[in-house]
């Protein structure tokens, strides 16, 4: 057994102390927080008629930069949360989530593929889920209004 | 001068390796051991990669893999840097180079040359196999393997050239301080004051109250955002990232082309001047005694020695900080742990919890900096026999030895616990004060079980000869007893604190006194029946 040996070891069980403390030695979360009744997007540009929301992502991700962010919010916006995201296909970004911040955050694998890619959160303790889409509109791409 | 070259390489190598085995079977069967390492280490990287993509989610794509040989070319220029410090100019075979009929440009080229080879090896062992496991994991085109070739080559090449840079300036610094000691120690603690503010305001910047999951993740987010923007920084190693993935080949191929000339071309006209002039320059005259030369005498035999250990501990400062470096270390793990653990939301077993951790980890580090005294008598070397002919109860020179290393690890101590009440002051001040009464009658009791240790063996002659305590077997067994002592004390502490609280402090007082009772009556009786036998 050496010193560097002994920093390790001091290394390895800093780190199991916190786990241990962090598993056996906190307070119960209090319960008295309001349940999550919605969970709100803002940045997004279109809206379907089944209510699925879109963002062109083309402007913001390209070959110099394969990050897109984006906030979310909840209501009431002192709801006691547990919000998990996912991502559809999960092969085409890696997709995280800040709940200090309410920040998510896509990285594109690879951007010149432009991918179309569902972000979806969702609060487990109630269910309560919104998504939305971002895809790369191509370019010379005209929105029609629906005549109906 | 290539032949010179060859020659003077070859010399160097035939030091470092056994050039005879060439031509013979074990020499295709280490090349096969080699090349099965090499596959089992890609094997290993690949999926280490799945772990890091899909359990930890860091996303492995093309920032990560510039990130990576960021981070392994710093440490491999910075590994360098030291390496050729004392390669370059401080190797025993230079006093044999420097008298053959070659240049000093030969000579240093030449050492560069076989530090080039060492670090190729070093590569094919980490960083092939995890650019090859990085193509499998992402499925890449196969011109991505074919660039990997040349990186091969151009990667220990930019590392050396850029070490070899750095030695230089370095080593002129190096020699600067070497006759320096109160410098040299005002600069170390310096240097640990920085590093001290710099972890307790990162420590600061968590916020409270912690959970460990939202903290996890925005770790990993920061961590994924920080390789992200790694890329503006990484240079050289961002172009090279480019090259791989077959980004703007041609162009990124004559930028590193052209770096790896333009760094030869400034090595060796920095070496040209310096090289010699670095290389020759001996510490042999360099200490200055300024010292009025008079014989003071001490009041008792102890204080004499213990004046000894005093001027040795002055003229040795970067002996004194090595031996206590642990204990040094110990203020920042205290206040970074502390930190954390005051800013979960804890309940009464957390708090319990807070405490038996604390002993555990703090008499961990205190007991591995007992190594002076493991080495005590052994670091006498020749010196020993005139102890031995001195007509005067030389055995003091043990206790002064002892009082030493006592009074200096109870200093650090004393200052670690004040820093821990300052920086920390949520935490119960009593509990702080009756951890640190515990660690110092611990720490006390295995500092007489240390200087047992090598009172019992001591190795003069070896350490006369080689005047070096590398694989000193009293060392690791004084830092494995340390260990059996944190270990015994952490579970014993764990048991009081659940089972009976109120007298768990009491308890260990009593348990910590009998152990450091028991330990300098077995400390004395040894002294007084083995210090007369110890022979050279």
């Amino acid at each position: 057994m050496n010193k560097m040996v002994v920093l390790f070891l001091a290394m390895i069980l800093s780190v199991l102390s916190i786990m241990g403390i962090a598993v056996f030695g906190t307070a119960p979360e209090s319960g008295s927080r309001e349940p999550v009744r919605a969970i709100l997007i803002d940045d997004f540009d279109d809206l379907n008629s089944a209510g699925d929301m879109f963002k062109d992502v083309g402007y913001i991700v390209d070959l110099n930069n394969n990050l897109f962010t984006f906030h979310y919010a909840l209501e009431p916006i002192k709801a006691g949360a547990d919000i998990r995201v996912s991502a559809s296909p999960s092969s085409a970004v890696n997709v995280q989530i800040d709940p200090v911040e309410q920040m998510v955050y896509v990285f594109f694998n690879d951007p010149s593929r432009r991918p179309m890619v569902t972000i979806t959160l969702r609060d487990v303790r109630t269910e309560n889920s919104v998504a939305l889409t971002l895809w790369f509109k191509p370019s010379g791409h005209v929105d029609v209004p629906d005549l109906d | 001068m290539l032949k010179r070259l060859y020659v003077l390489c070859l010399m160097q190598l035939s030091n470092k390796m056994d050039l005879k085995l060439a031509r013979s079977k074990r020499f295709l069967a280490r090349v096969a051991l080699r090349a099965l390492v090499i596959v089992l280490m890609t094997i290993v990287m690949t999926m280490v990669l799945h772990v890091i993509g899909n359990i930890l989610y860091i996303p492995v794509n093309n920032y990560f893999i510039i990130f990576v040989l960021l981070i392994t070319q710093g440490i491999s220029i910075a590994a360098a840097t030291n390496g050729l410090m004392t390669d370059l100019y401080k190797s025993r075979d230079n006093q044999i180079l420097h008298a053959l009929p070659v240049n000093n440009d030969e000579i240093f080229l030449s050492k560069l040359i076989v530090y080039s080879l060492n670090e190729f090896m070093k590569n094919l062992y980490v960083l092939i196999p995890l650019l090859f496991a990085f193509g499998f994991v992402n499925q890449l085109h196969p011109v991505y393997y074919v660039n990997m070739i040349p990186m091969v080559i151009i990667l220990p090449l930019l590392s050396v050239g850029f070490a070899a840079l750095l030695s230089m300036p370095l080593s002129m610094f190096r020699n600067f301080l070497s006759d320096k000691n109160i410098l040299t120690f005002i600069l170390t603690v310096v240097l640990i004051g920085v590093l001290f503010g710099l972890t307790v305001t990162l420590v600061n910047r968590i916020p409270t109250p912690i959970r460990i999951v939202q903290l996890y993740n925005r770790f990993i987010i920061q961590l994924t955002l920080i390789m992200q923007s790694s890329a503006s920084y990484g240079l050289i190693y961002t172009v090279i990232g480019h090259m791989l993935f077959g980004i703007n080949i041609v162009v990124n191929y004559l930028i590193v082309l052209a770096t790896l000339l333009g760094l030869a071309l400034t090595v060796m006209g920095f070496s040209k001047p310096l090289y010699f002039k670095l290389a020759s320059q001996s510490q042999e005259f360099a200490v200055k005694k300024i010292h009025v030369k008079s014989n003071r005498r001490e009041k008792s035999l102890f204080m004499t020695f213990l004046r000894k250990e005093w001027i040795i501990a002055k003229r040795s400062v970067n002996q004194l900080i090595s031996d206590y470096a642990l204990l040094i270390a110990l203020p920042f793990f205290m206040v970074v742990l502390n930190t954390i653990y005051m800013g979960m939301n804890r309940s009464t077993t957390g708090n319990q919890l807070v405490i038996i951790f604390n002993v555990f980890i703090v008499l961990l580090l205190v007991t591995a900096s007992n190594t002076a005294s493991a080495s005590a008598i052994t670091t006498e070397g020749s010196e020993f026999i005139l102890l031995k002919a001195a007509p005067s109860d030389t055995r003091w020179m043990a206790w002064a030895k002892i009082a030493f290393n006592l009074i200096f690890s109870s200093l650090v101590l004393t200052f670690s616990f004040l820093l821990f009440t300052l920086v920390l002051p949520v935490f119960p001040t009593v509990d702080i004060w009756l951890l640190y009464g515990l660690v110092i009658i611990l720490n006390s009791a295995h500092i007489f079980w240390s200087f047992q240790i090598d009172l019992l063996n001591p190795r003069l002659s070896d350490y006369a000869m080689t005047g070096s305590l590398s694989g000193n077997p009293n060392i690791r067994e004084s830092i494995s007893s340390g260990f059996v002592i944190s270990l015994l004390f952490g579970a014993i502490s764990a048991l009081l604190f659940f089972t009976m609280r109120p007298l768990a402090w009491p308890v260990l007082y009593m348990l910590a006194l009998i152990f450091a009772v028991f330990r300098l009556y077995f400390f004395r009786s040894f002294l007084r029946t083995y210090f007369i036998d110890i022979e050279y």
